[in-house]
């Protein structure tokens, strides 16, 4: 059974257009528009598109807070309309790293709160917003007024938040927005260890390196509708981006090769090429700068970036 | 059981928030005896004769009765303004718990700390002017307003989905607000008022409950009285229908992000 399953889903709004201080007219925005996606259990899944796309009326749709005009969408095997109690029992979310929480209360006396509402009584929602103060960070900040956290501690607490009933499915609405780097690298190593442990996190962000370096699977979602779908290596193979190799030859003087050389940061000459046939091109450049009898230095492959996907996916 | 620890949760939450922010509870307290004193006062300088203490009175109870008809009538209101501005809302509905249960704990804190602030203030009103013979009475007023409040309750469903159907808390909590005030006889009978507008303050549960504390108080109440209340629960049920009808084809149709 897969984590998350859903076929045809449509959301679209009517949202009022002014035209002048009294007229106005109305328009349909399709956020999301014949959404079909599976997700496998125990692997991170980024929804990534530019603002607008509906990534984030997707995570809400999936976390039952909106009804899909159309489609229908399983989270964890119940349907997010008619068993959304069921779906809301084992999922986790988290919409905005630091919105939701009472500002006058504690950290701790939050998550207690919030274990409350999924059932939880006392005595174990306190041992359970301790255990997850200590998993992220927040330690003795628990203790604290939420009005006096930094941005890193509310995402922290949000994450902490999305914890509290042990949930199966976890949805993160672009967790590490506004953090410094620091704090937003704790909330990845939070999330791959959440991975780790069998969880099933869907996320979007718009942090594409943070997206290639969590995520099992990526998709792709455009004026809401998706535009592709894979990990992130099958997505830069499949539109065939180029990769940027340089190597670096231990020679005084730049050597008459095929290649354009240039004088690297060493200097010495460094052969630069881009090219879709990585392995091939880089033995054969080795192989000739062998063949005339230099050494090599340095080898450096540049992987072509998520961020290049998503640009060329998107300018389609 | 589940219902009762979220109830109890939300609650506790509450409770805390609201006494942390001590301002807001002060001035709730002082403000019946800030405005019956002035009302007061007023009275005696422009009628240029001495009013009896029951004249005060009759203001001090209108004017504490006004505060938790207001927070009443606008409690869900504010509730999900502050839960939409704050993301909270949202995470109560993705959480398994039904936002009836989230709204009536929020209204139970305010009936809870509204009672608590009646008992003191109705206890020095009636020391005050009846001695301390009548002070037993202000028990009978907390058990009248656990009834009485019932179709506030439902009221103030009313007046919460309307927020979110309208998506503007204050105007409409704002003019509900004027309307429960000045049609309801807390600080004068609804009788000098023009026959339509006595009519619109008898068919609000607010006018029965003012003169049902006060008559309890002076130890002239009748339990006759109590009847209208039981009409006045339809505003619970009401409440209750129009609240599930908005949650259903309103906040989850279009979301409750501000």
């Amino acid at each position: 059974m897969k984590a998350i399953a859903c076929e045809g889903l449509r959301k679209h709004y009517r949202v009022k257009v002014r035209r002048g201080f009294f007229n106005h007219e109305y328009s349909v925005i399709k956020a999301l528009d014949d959404v079909s996606l599976e997700v496998e259990r125990g692997v991170i899944f980024s929804l990534v598109g530019p603002n607008g796309a509906g990534k984030t009326t997707m995570v809400k749709v999936l976390s039952t807070l909106l009804i899909p005009d159309a489609g229908r969408a399983e989270v964890g095997g119940y349907d997010v309309v008619r068993q959304a109690n069921r779906v809301r029992e084992i999922i986790g979310l988290v919409l905005a790293p630091d919105k939701g929480f009472y500002a006058r209360l504690t950290g701790l006396e939050n998550l207690i709160y919030y274990g409350r509402l999924y059932g939880l009584s006392k005595e174990e929602s306190t041992r359970r917003a301790k255990e997850l103060l200590d998993l992220t960070g927040l330690g003795e900040d628990g203790m604290r007024l939420f009005e006096e956290y930094s941005l890193g501690m509310r995402a922290k607490l949000s994450i902490a938040k999305a914890l509290i009933n042990k949930p199966e499915i976890v949805f993160l609405d672009e967790p590490t927005i506004g953090l410094d780097p620091l704090s937003a690298r704790r909330i990845r190593q939070l999330i791959k260890d959440l991975a780790a442990k069998g969880m099933t996190v869907f996320m979007t962000s718009h942090n594409m390196w943070e997206v290639e370096n969590l995520s099992n699977t990526v998709t792709v979602i455009k004026s809401g509708r998706i535009v592709a779908v894979g990990s992130p290596s099958e997505l830069k193979e499949r539109l065939k981006l180029s990769y940027r190799i340089e190597v670096e030859i231990i020679a005084d003087k730049a050597p008459d090769m095929n290649q354009p050389v240039s004088i690297g940061e060493r200097g010495y000459p460094v052969v630069t090429m881009t090219t879709n046939k990585p392995s091939e091109d880089l033995v054969r450049v080795i192989d000739e700068i062998r063949g005339m009898g230099y050494l090599i230095g340095m080898v450096r492959v540049q992987e072509p970036s998520l961020e290049e996907v998503l640009t060329q996916v998107l300018s389609r | 059981m589940r219902v009762l620890n979220q109830l109890i949760g939300i609650i506790e939450a509450e409770l805390k928030v609201l006494l942390r922010e001590s301002g807001v509870f002060i001035f709730v307290l002082f403000f019946p005896f800030m405005f019956s004193l002035l009302t007061y006062g007023a009275g005696q300088a422009l009628t240029g004769g001495e009013a009896p203490l029951t004249q005060w009175f009759y203001q001090l109870i209108g004017f504490t009765i006004m505060t938790i008809a207001l927070t009443m009538s606008s409690s869900s209101a504010w509730y999900f303004r502050r839960g939409m501005m704050t993301g909270r809302l949202e995470y109560i509905l993705a959480a398994p718990i039904s936002p009836l249960t989230a709204v009536l704990s929020s209204a139970v804190t305010n009936i809870v700390l509204n009672i608590a602030i009646f008992v003191v203030v109705a206890s020095i009103g009636v020391v005050t002017v009846y001695g301390l013979s009548n002070l037993l009475n202000v028990i009978g007023v907390i058990l009248f307003l656990a009834l009485a409040l019932l179709p506030a309750v439902g009221f103030n469903l009313l007046v919460g989905i309307a927020t979110v159907v309208f998506r503007e808390p204050e105007p409409v909590s704002n003019v509900i607000n004027a309307i429960v005030s000045s049609v309801s006889g807390f600080t004068y009978p609804i009788i000098m008022l023009p026959s339509f507008l006595q009519a619109l303050g008898q068919a609000m549960p607010y006018s029965y409950i003012v003169n049902g504390a006060r008559d309890i108080l002076a130890g002239s109440f009748e339990y006759v009285q109590l009847s209208p209340h039981l009409f006045l629960l339809a505003y619970l049920l009401l409440g209750l229908i129009f609240f599930r009808i908005g949650e259903v084809n309103y906040v989850r149709k279009s979301g409750v992000h501000w």
